[in-house]
C-alpha cells in the first residue's frame, strides 16, 4: 500500500482532474511498454513486458493431455498468476493469494470467452491432436516481478506475446491404434507449429480518480481511484469480457461511454503491441 | 423441462443458421425456451426474509429452480488478525450443498462467488455506520438452477435489510445470455452450458448505479446496451417484489408479465 | 399518499434535502441532493425544535425525516456510550472486559473491551494496583474511550459512578460497597477491594 500524504492525493487528484498526472502523461495516454519475448527457454513461449516500473513475465508450456470428456474436441488452458512477495511486500500471504486468483480468473475469462467457446482468444479445437484422446494442454502462467498498477492489462499484454511466441512441437500419431487404446505419438522436436494470436484480446483498465477516468494507472494512482472497469477487446473491436473493481456504483451510461473510451485506446494498444512483438521476435531470431 | 430437454442441444446450437426471428427457429409453435418463457421474461421470483431465526436478517429466493438462502450476522467484532479500520467490513461466503448440482459436488465454498458477491454488495452499504465491526454475508445455494450468482446477490441484498444494515440502496442483480442471435434473460442451467456469452449486471435501481457488471464472450457495443437495458428493466422488476416482501406485503408476486421486448 | 407509503425501504426516495434534514435511518446522496432511507421501516418526520437557539439558522427550520419502526442492526459501540461489562482477565497493566450492554440495550454479538490502568480512576493514576480495582467475573460500568485497536475497544471507569457495580466475593456472595475502594462480603465479613462505582444518585 501506498502511504500517501493529503497534499499528495490532493496533487494526483487534481492532476487528473486536470488532465496532467504526476508523470507528465494526460489521462488517456499509456506509459511506454517494452516487449521482450522468448525470456524463459524452458518454456514453448514466454515473454516479459515492462510498462513504466510495472514488469511482468508471461510463459506458456504445452503439454500433452487427454481432453475432458465432456468435450472431446477442444484442447485445455489453464491460466495461473502468481503475484510473489518479491514484488511487493502486501503481496505475501492472502493479499497475494487473493490478488493472484483475481488476476487469474479475469484473465481466463477474456482469453476463452463464453462457455461455449465463441469469443475466445484461443481457439481450443486447434489444440486437438486425437478427438478424444490426445490434447494439447497448455499452461499459462503469469509472473508479477515488480508492480506499479495496471497489472492485468500488463498480464494481459504479457500473454498475447507470449502465445505469439509460442512453438507448439508437431505431433505424428502413429496408425494402427484404435478402440480405446491411447495412440502412440511422437512429438517432434524440430518442427513447431506457429500459434494463431490475432484473436487474442488486450485488455485496457480505465480507473475512475474522481470525476474522471485514466488509463494505465499507475499504483499511486491507483490507490485513489473509487472503481475500476477492465474490457477486454479483440481486433475485431468487439467486447470479450468486462469486469469492474471497486464497489462505488456508476452509471450505466458512464459504462458505455468508458467502453467507446476503451475501444480507442485499445486500437492503438493493439498496433503498439502488435509492431514490438515483430521487433521482439525479429530481435530474437537475429542473436 | 424435461419433456423437450432431448432437443435443446440443437435448438440453442450457436450456429450461424439458427433463427432469425423466434417463430422461424422452432417452426411450430411458440415455445421459445424449454419451460415456455419468453427470450426477455424471467422466471417467476419468490422471496421471502426472516427465514433464518439465528441469523441477523435472512432471506430465502427461489427464482425456477434456483433456490438460495442467505444470512446475515453482525455486526460483530472483527476478526483479531484483521487490522484496524475506521469503517466497517463486509465477509461473503457462497457455498453450494453438495446436491445442489446434476452432479454431486463438493458442497465448499465458491471462491470466485464469494468475490463477486463481496463486490456487488460493499458499494451498496453504508460500511461508515459500524466502524471496526464485520457483517458476515453467508449464502447457501440449495438448489443450482441457473442464474446462480444474480439470484445470491439479490437474496443477499434482502437479507442485509432484513438485518438492518445501513445501506444505500437494495441491490438487484440479473443476468442475460448470449444463444446465437439472442439475448436470453434469466437462463437456466441448460441455457447457461450453451451460452456464447453472458451478462451480469448488478444494480441499485433507485440509485440508478451500476455496481457490477461482468461480461464474457464476445460482445459487439449495440448488444452490451441492449443486454443492459433488459438487465435494468428486470432489475427494477424485481426490486418491486423486493421492496413489497420488505413491507410484508404479499410477496409470491409472479413475474408472468415481465416480457420486456 | 396511501398508507403503504409511510413503509419505506432502503434506496426509497423520502425528499429533496433543501426540504429534509436525514436523520436516523435516512442519508443524502451528493449527487442529487435528495434524501433517501437507508432501513426498512415508518417514515417519520420530525418538526424542527422550534426553541432552538439557533433556529434562525436555515438548518434548523429544515424538518427531520428519520426511518424507525423495523428492526435495525445490532447496537455497536461507540466512543462516548455507557456500557455494562463482565471482566474477564486482570493483568498487571490493564484488564479486558466483555461487553453485555449498550445503554440499556444488551449486545447481540460479543464486543471485547480493555481497561488500561491510566484509565481505571481519575486521581492518583500512578497509584493504582489493577488487581486491587477489579476482579474476573465483576460487573463493571465503563464508557467507551475510543473504538480501541484491532483487539478491542478501550474502556474507561475514570468518573465515581463508574468502576464495580456488583461483585461476588470468594465465598460467592454479592458483596456490599462500603466506601469507594473496597467491598464487604455479608457472609463472611470479609473486605475485598475494588474501584467501585457511585451507584444510584
Amino acid at each position: 500500500m501506498v502511504g500517501l500524504s493529503i497534499g499528495e492525493k490532493h496533487f494526483i487528484q487534481g492532476g487528473i482532474a486536470q488532465d496532467l498526472r504526476s508523470d507528465g502523461r494526460k489521462r488517456l495516454t499509456t506509459r511506454p511498454i517494452y516487449v521482450e519475448t522468448g525470456v524463459i527457454s524452458q518454456a514453448n513461449g514466454s515473454a516479459r513486458v515492462r510498462m513504466g516500473a510495472t514488469d511482468v513475465i508471461a510463459s506458456v508450456k504445452a503439454e500433452l493431455g487427454r481432453p475432458n470428456a465432456l468435450q472431446p474436441d477442444k484442447g485445455k488452458v489453464v491460466v495461473n498468476v502468481d503475484c510473489s512477495p518479491t514484488a511487493a511486500p502486501m503481496f505475501e500471504g492472502r493479499g497475494g493469494e487473493e490478488l493472484s486468483a483475481e488476476l487469474s480468473v479475469a484473465l481466463q475469462r477474456c482469453l476463452l470467452g463464453g462457455k461455449s467457446g465463441s469469443g475466445a482468444g484461443i481457439d481450443l479445437s486447434s489444440l486437438v491432436v486425437v478427438e478424444g484422446k490426445i490434447c494439447w494442454d497448455l499452461y499459462i502462467d503469469g509472473l508479477v516481478v515488480s508492480s506499479d498498477g495496471n497489472l492485468l492489462d500488463a498480464l494481459g499484454a504479457a500473454i498475447k506475446a507470449a502465445l505469439s511466441n509460442t512453438g507448439i512441437p508437431k505431433v505424428n500419431v502413429a496408425a494402427g491404434a484404435s478402440g480405446d487404446e491411447q495412440p502412440e505419438v511422437d512429438v517432434s522436436d524440430e518442427e513447431f507449429l506457429q500459434f494463431d494470436t490475432s484473436r487474442v484480446p488486450v485488455i485496457v483498465t480505465l480507473t475512475k480518480v474522481g470525476r474522471h477516468y485514466i488509463v494505465d494507472a499507475t499504483s499511486e494512482e491507483e490507490s485513489q481511484m473509487c472503481l475500476a472497469v477492465s474490457i477486454s477487446i479483440n481486433r475485431q473491436g468487439h467486447i470479450c469480457g468486462l469486469a469492474k473493481r471497486g464497489g462505488a456504483g456508476l452509471d450505466p451510461s458512464i459504462i458505455l461511454d468508458m467502453i467507446s473510451v476503451a475501444k480507442t485506446v485499445s486500437e492503438q494498444l493493439i498496433n503498439t503491441l502488435d509492431s514490438h512483438i515483430a521487433a521482439a521476435e525479429a530481435g530474437e531470431e537475429e542473436s | 423441462m424435461a419433456g423437450k430437454g432431448g432437443a435443446t442441444p440443437s435448438t440453442y446450437s450457436p450456429s450461424p443458421t439458427t433463427q432469425k426471428t423466434k417463430s422461424l427457429s422452432f417452426g411450430n409453435d411458440d415455445v421459445l425456451r424449454p419451460d415456455d418463457r419468453e427470450w426477455h421474461q424471467c422466471r417467476p421470483a419468490f422471496f421471502q426474509i426472516g427465514v433464518v431465526a439465528a441469523a441477523a436478517g435472512s432471506a430465502y429466493a427461489d427464482f425456477g429452480s434456483t433456490k438460495v438462502i442467505v444470512s446475515v450476522f453482525g455486526p460483530r467484532e472483527s476478526k483479531k488478525a484483521m487490522m484496524y479500520s475506521d469503517i466497517g467490513r463486509l465477509n461473503c461466503n457462497v457455498s453450494y450443498t453438495t446436491f445442489a448440482t446434476p452432479v454431486r459436488g463438493q458442497g465448499s465454498d465458491h471462491k470466485e462467488f464469494s468475490s463477486m458477491l463481496h463486490k456487488a454488495l460493499e458499494g451498496a452499504i453504508i460500511l461508515e455506520t459500524f466502524p471496526k465491526t464485520t457483517v458476515d454475508v453467508f449464502a447457501l445455494v440449495l438448489e443450482s438452477g441457473g442464474s446462480d450468482l444474480p439470484v445470491v446477490i439479490s437474496c443477499a441484498s434482502l437479507a442485509l435489510a432484513d438485518a438492518g444494515i445501513m445501506m444505500y440502496d437494495l441491490v438487484t442483480s440479473v443476468s442475460v445470455s448470449f444463444l446465437g442471435k439472442n439475448l436470453v434473460l434469466d437462463p437456466t442451467l441448460e441455457e447457461e452450458s450453451y451460452q456464447d456469452g453472458s451478462l451480469i449486471l448488478t444494480w441499485m435501481p433507485s440509485r440508478n448505479k451500476v455496481t457490477q457488471l461482468t461480461i464474457t464472450g464476445e460482445w459487439s457495443t449495440p448488444k452490451i446496451n441492449e443486454g443492459m437495458k433488459i438487465c435494468m428493466d428486470a432489475c427494477s422488476k424485481f426490486s418491486q417484489i423486493m421492496k413489497s416482501c420488505l413491507k410484508g406485503l404479499d410477496s409470491a408476486l409472479e413475474e408472468e408479465d415481465s416480457n420486456v421486448d | 399518499m396511501g398508507k403503504d407509503s409511510q413503509w419505506v425501504t432502503p434506496g426509497e426516495v423520502l425528499g429533496k434535502a433543501s426540504k429534509f434534514k436525514a436523520g436516523r435511518g435516512a442519508y443524502v446522496s451528493p449527487d442529487n441532493l435528495t434524501v433517501y432511507a437507508s432501513l426498512t421501516g415508518l417514515r417519520r418526520i420530525l418538526s424542527p425544535f422550534p426553541t432552538h437557539p439557533t433556529s434562525w439558522k436555515f438548518e434548523f427550520l429544515r424538518p427531520t425525516v428519520e426511518v424507525t419502526g423495523h428492526k435495525a442492526h445490532g447496537a455497536i459501540p461507540e466512543p462516548g456510550s455507557i456500557v455494562i461489562a463482565r471482566v474477564t482477565k486482570v493483568m498487571a497493566r490493564m484488564a479486558s472486559a466483555d461487553i453485555m450492554c449498550l445503554g440499556t440495550k444488551s449486545v447481540r454479538e460479543k464486543f471485547t473491551g480493555i481497561i488500561r490502568l491510566q484509565d481505571v480512576r481519575a486521581t492518583e493514576i500512578d497509584k493504582v494496583d489493577m488487581h486491587m480495582s477489579f476482579h474476573p467475573g465483576d460487573i463493571v460500568r465503563a464508557i467507551v474511550l475510543s473504538l480501541g485497536d484491532a483487539r478491542a475497544y478501550y474502556l474507561s471507569t475514570a468518573k465515581n459512578e463508574l468502576g464495580v457495580i456488583s461483585a461476588q466475593s470468594t465465598a460467592g456472595a454479592t458483596m456490599v460497597p462500603i466506601s469507594w475502594t473496597e467491598m464487604q462480603c455479608p457472609l463472611t465479613g470479609q473486605i475485598e477491594h475494588r474501584k467501585v462505582a457511585k451507584v444510584g444518585q
